[in-house]
């Protein structure tokens, strides 16, 4: 398989799998946009094994870890912000405390969980250094 | 970051798409690298340099 015939595949289980999971949504349905992601996972999984081209390197790779960073980043300010503006004004609607929290701890959470896989791959690369020498 | 990647490219007829097939990454990668807006990891430069039959201290100069 070469590479725009899987980048073609790729677009049209997107489309399809967007498709699924917003009627889905309007049905009422959970099982089905959950077993339709699973299955699509699935099928990219075995067709980017099919492809001989390299789809990513390390440039990739390098360039992901810097998005990554920036995105974290941006969402962590913007949710704190949002979430001191909700906590303040929580006297003028009853949901804005919620909303507060919401924004305040899904911030909390995100840097957690980053922090948690960056010790685990730290400890992980020094360990492998480790076992070199 | 210097590179003679072109100049040696170019001695053994080989395309970016060609060296990139070799070194196994990505045409752009070859791209990024040549241009110096890209420092490559030192096997990706060992490998740049054996496909180009050189040492990496003869295609990589830092400034």
């Amino acid at each position: 398989m070469n590479v725009k015939t899987y980048l073609f595949l790729r677009l049209l289980i997107i489309i399809s799998l967007a498709m699924i999971v917003s009627n889905s949504i309007i049905l009422g349905n959970f099982f089905l946009p959950v077993i339709a992601m699973i299955a699509a996972m699935l099928f990219l999984w075995a067709s980017k094994k099919k492809v001989k081209a390299i789809l990513h390197d390390e440039f990739d790779y390098k360039v992901a870890g810097d998005s990554a960073r920036y995105s974290i980043f941006i969402y962590t300010i913007i949710s704190a912000v949002l979430g001191i503006y909700f906590m303040a004004n929580r006297g003028q609607n009853q949901n804005y405390e919620l909303l507060g929290s919401i924004f305040s701890y899904s911030a909390c959470f995100l840097l957690i969980l980053q922090s948690l896989i960056f010790k685990y791959l730290r400890s992980k690369n020094y360990k492998n250094i480790k076992n070199e020498d | 970051m210097k590179t003679k990647i072109k100049e040696y490219r170019a001695r053994y007829n080989l395309t970016q798409e060609k060296l990139a097939e070799i070194v196994k990454v990505r045409r752009e990668t070859i791209l990024f690298v040549e241009q110096g807006k890209y420092v490559p990891s030192l096997k990706l430069a060992y490998d740049i340099a054996r496909a180009l039959k050189v040492k990496i201290e003869e295609i990589f100069f830092f400034e």
